[in-house]
């Protein structure tokens, strides 16, 4: 029974809570007698030393660029590319940004980018169902959340007929990951439409650090079986990696009798990646990859009812030339093509997007000028079975349906006003698409760091989100392009050298909101307006060489408005007010480490409970090469809907769910 | 083509009495709480503890000790300098100079063009002889950098030093730090005199400056 079930879980909840305490105090007193090996949860850090040992291999051009000071062990140096495309140290980021490196990957136990993107403080993650997912940033969530941009290794992943991402068509192999930098707020300045309310950027490793095998291997209850290999060399100046992946997902759970959950998701993935550097200057990337695979996004069926899964595909091929022409001077052209495919009882859709882009980056003067300009071809046919007739295309009379072509270009300038003190940036994004015809995206920010310790920033920004295909066929008027003003401050401190934290306060006005009147003909139009605003806040906290602490806590109020007859797709109340998230990780002796996580999330005003969840991750690593762990994922609260029924998507619970895992590298 | 909305599943409301919501929330704002006052506490705590404001790691000498050794692979140098194949390559410094322990560990782990380096110590610039690589601290004073430049021009040797007018004496490469990190200023005549042949390489770095 419900009441049974809360009370019952409430003293779990607060025995595993009082136990965390115990073992955090127990782990204190036998970690502060451990040297720290190379399990030590380090701070995150791009491939910059800051050992000085490191210092004496670097090359010239390394030299030239090796900050002479640096609070130690910090955040603050940390570099950064998704806010100015050029890689800058966060302490003088204006946005609002967080970096997940590949160990914090590892250590929270995710198998998706979803679940890592749970651990980023703002981002609203929520499993519709075993197969779909709803993560947006800073409200309008939904199953195609349409107001964040989301990249891998540049290319957009992306449908333009629903503008928003489907998860389940883009895995990533975590092992190869870099880093993910997540932006909040308005990106669109520099990386174009769409990105109104945040940027996710996946950067995968060069391949110059995935050389040797990696395997890995594990399976559980709700991450059904899982497995992943890669195979990495150099031969001359190429280094290459060639990998594969396979994974199948659980259903999630249905609470009515006659019901039956229908939304597994399995997938098999393999991909190509090779980095060619011709000269000291040059580097040339190809990578490519294909995605094989199932899903059930229908989520369960009801008596009665017959139910097809739907499958889907996807291929990619990216191609990218950097060349650095002197410390102060680089650029870099890119070309990819995009094709997923997605293919269900109803509905055959086939995507081809093509997209090359350039950029410029120079530093001079007191000016660090980046500008570029790009072009990006989207493509799509679409096939519906809806009627006896057969496989039939769109009806007539829904025009620019197939293609949308966008030429853009950018500009921007980081200004040093006061040297080491103050930043002034300013720059544009520019398009034309035949779509909305010209939009621009401007945006002015300053930063100001008063000592290596502190930085505040500030950002005034404009962003579009231009109308989805599915948007522009079922429309009785033209419609533009939804904009936003976004004003946001923020502070980051590094107070002392173990602990670091930042906050991030926003204010956003939007209009032009498209939304719909299904109850009339009349379709989509820009009749709606909103004030969203909120804060960010998170901190990091090294309490002993084996002991760190992370925390983050998110609030977002939201004041959405529309006439009558209309409504939004992505109705007020879909999202959160309070967000939760704490991690606590120890290094304990033996080779083993331990990570418990702790997430919160409020209740949505369409009718989704709050829920509060733990994750566990031990591990076992005897030598550098051999690794095991067990995962529990999503305990302490039982069953849990974490969203609802969207666009013919039917939401199950997310249960409680353990993995087990071994990993091998050579 | 368009998709109804589904409404939402109504989660089981009917025996979620006032009661057990209390339990629930009760528990859940202890746990946040508790977790909220450990993480304070525990900063508050180590934050007295520490006055200090946080060391900034100073990389200043090993990124100089660095680029000396990056110079002795990107510069030739006449070979009169070097009196048979098996003579080392020679740096050389002021005793107490802060880039001698990295200067030493380079000197133990690489080589130049083959050979193997010798640090030289120095008591005083006066003391400083021709060597391949002489480093003139910024500390030192200025009448006795223009000592040492005057003495030691044309003996193929490499002058580097800091202070602003270590060109204009006659020194061939200047250590500067712009925007936090450091930078060099090379002088292609002085380099020319000494019978330097500066690769391109290392001037596509520097900031050439006649």
């Amino acid at each position: 029974m419900m009441g049974d079930r809360w009370a019952g879980d409430g003293s779990r909840m607060a025995a595993a809570l009082i136990g965390a305490i115990l073992i955090s105090l127990a782990a204190h007193v036998s970690v502060g007698q451990q040297t720290s090996a190379d399990q030590t949860a380090s701070p995150p850090q791009v491939d910059k030393p800051t050992d000085a040992k490191d210092i004496l291999n670097l090359d010239l051009e390394q030299l030239a660029n090796t900050p002479v000071t640096v609070p130690a062990g910090t955040s603050m140096a940390a570099e950064v590319t998704s806010v100015s495309r050029t890689a800058e140290p966060i302490a003088r980021t204006p946005a609002a940004v967080y970096v997940v490196t590949n160990e914090m990957i590892r250590r929270c136990g995710a198998r998706n980018v979803p679940e890592v993107l749970r651990t980023v403080p703002g981002v609203d993650v929520a499993q519709i169902n075993a197969s779909t997912w709803a993560i947006s940033i800073r409200g309008f969530n939904g199953r195609f959340a349409n107001k964040l941009l989301v990249q891998i290794d540049g290319v957009a992943i992306y449908s333009p007929l629903h503008s928003g991402v489907f998860w389940e068509r883009d895995p990533v192999m975590l092992e190869d990951v870099e880093r993910i930098e997540v932006i909040r707020g308005p990106g669109g300045s520099l990386w174009g439409n769409n990105a109104v309310n945040g940027v996710i950027n996946i950067i995968t490793k060069s391949s110059k650090d995935t050389k040797g095998v990696y395997a890995d291997v594990g399976g559980g209850t709700e991450h059904r079986q899982f497995s992943n290999l890669r195979v990495g060399g150099q031969s001359g100046d190429v280094a290459y990696r060639v990998w594969g992946s396979n994974a199948d997902d659980n259903c999630g759970y249905v609470p009515n009798p006659g019901d039956r959950a229908v939304d597994s998701y399995r997938y098999a993935q393999g991909g190509f990646r090779a980095d060619w550097t011709p000269t000291r200057e040059d580097t040339i990337t190809c990578q490519g990859d294909f995605v094989d695979g199932r899903s059930g996004y229908q989520g369960y069926t009801a008596m009665m009812e017959q139910f097809t899964p739907s499958d889907f595909s996807r291929r990619t091929l990216m191609s990218r030339w950097a060349h650095q022409t002197d410390p102060d001077t680089d650029w870099a052209v890119q070309a990819y093509y995009y094709e997923p495919y997605g293919d269900s009882e109803q509905v055959r859709e086939c995507n081809t997007n093509f997209d090359v882009d350039f950029q410029y980056h120079a530093k001079r003067n007191r000016h660090d000028i980046v500008w570029g300009c790009g072009y990006r071809n989207d493509n799509e046919e679409l096939l519906f079975n809806l009627t006896s007739g057969g496989w039939q295309p769109p009806s007539p009379g829904i025009t620019n349906l197939d293609t949308e072509k966008i030429p853009s270009y950018f500009f921007q300038d980081t200004i040093t006003l006061v040297e080491d003190r103050l930043f002034f940036t300013a720059g544009s994004k520019f398009d034309h698409n035949n779509i909305t015809n010209f939009e621009y995206q401007p945006s002015a920010k300053l930063a100001y760091t008063p000592d290596e310790r502190t930085s505040w920033w500030g950002a005034i920004t404009r962003a579009v989100r231009t109308p989805s295909l599915k948007e522009r066929a079922n429309t009785h008027e033209d419609l533009d392009s939804e904009t936003l003003l976004s004003y946001e401050i923020g502070y980051r401190r590094q107070a002392t050298e173990r602990c670091f934290w930042e906050l991030a306060v926003f204010y956003n006005r939007y209009n032009n909101l498209i939304a719909t009147a299904t109850m009339s003909a009349q379709g989509y139009a820009n009749v709606g307006d909103a004030d969203t605003y909120g804060f960010e806040y998170n901190t990091t906290y090294q309490v002993a060489p084996g002991w760190r602490l992370t925390g983050s806590y998110s609030f977002f109020i939201e004041c959405l408005t529309v006439p009558m007859p209309y409504m939004y797709e992505f109705p007020a109340g879909a999202n959160p007010r309070n967000m939760f998230y704490f991690q606590s990780g120890w290094d304990l002796g033996h080779d083993v480490t331990f990570d418990l996580m702790f997430r919160y999330v409020d209740s949505l005003a369409m009718g989704v409970q709050k829920y509060f969840v733990g994750d566990i991750r031990v591990a076992w690593r005897p030598t550098r090469r051999f690794e095991m762990s067990v995962v529990g994922q999503n305990l302490f609260d039982g069953r849990h809907y974490e969203f609802y029924d969207a666009l013919g998507v039917k939401a199950t619970e997310v249960k409680p769910g353990v993995y087990g895992m071994v990993s091998w590298r050579y | 083509m368009k998709r109804s909305l589904a409404h939402p599943p109504m989660p089981d409301t009917s025996l979620a009495t006032s009661v057990q919501r209390g339990l629930w929330l009760r528990w859940t704002l202890v746990g946040l709480l508790a977790g909220a006052v450990l993480l304070a506490a525990s900063s508050i705590a180590l934050m007295a503890q520490e006055e200090e404001p946080p060391p900034l790691a100073n990389r200043e000498y090993p990124i100089k000790a660095a680029y000396l050794y990056q110079f002795g692979r990107y510069i030739e140098w006449p070979a009169r300098t070097f009196p048979n194949a098996k003579a080392p390559f020679v740096i050389g410094v002021l005793e107490g100079d802060p880039t001698l322990p990295d200067l030493d560990r380079i000197a133990q782990s690489k080589t130049i063009q083959n050979r193997p380096i010798e640090i030289r110590r120095f008591p005083t610039p006066r003391a400083m002889q021709a060597c391949h690589i002489l480093f003139l601290p910024g500390s030192v004073p200025p009448e006795s950098q223009s000592e040492v430049v005057r003495r030691l021009t044309g003996r193929g040797g490499l002058l580097v030093g800091e202070s602003d007018d270590f060109l204009d004496l006659g020194g061939t490469i200047r250590f500067t730090v712009e925007n936090n990190k450091v930078r060099i200023q090379v002088a292609r005549k002085a380099a020319q005199r000494e019978g330097l042949i500066i690769s391109a390489k290392l001037l596509q770095v520097a900031h050439v400056v006649d």
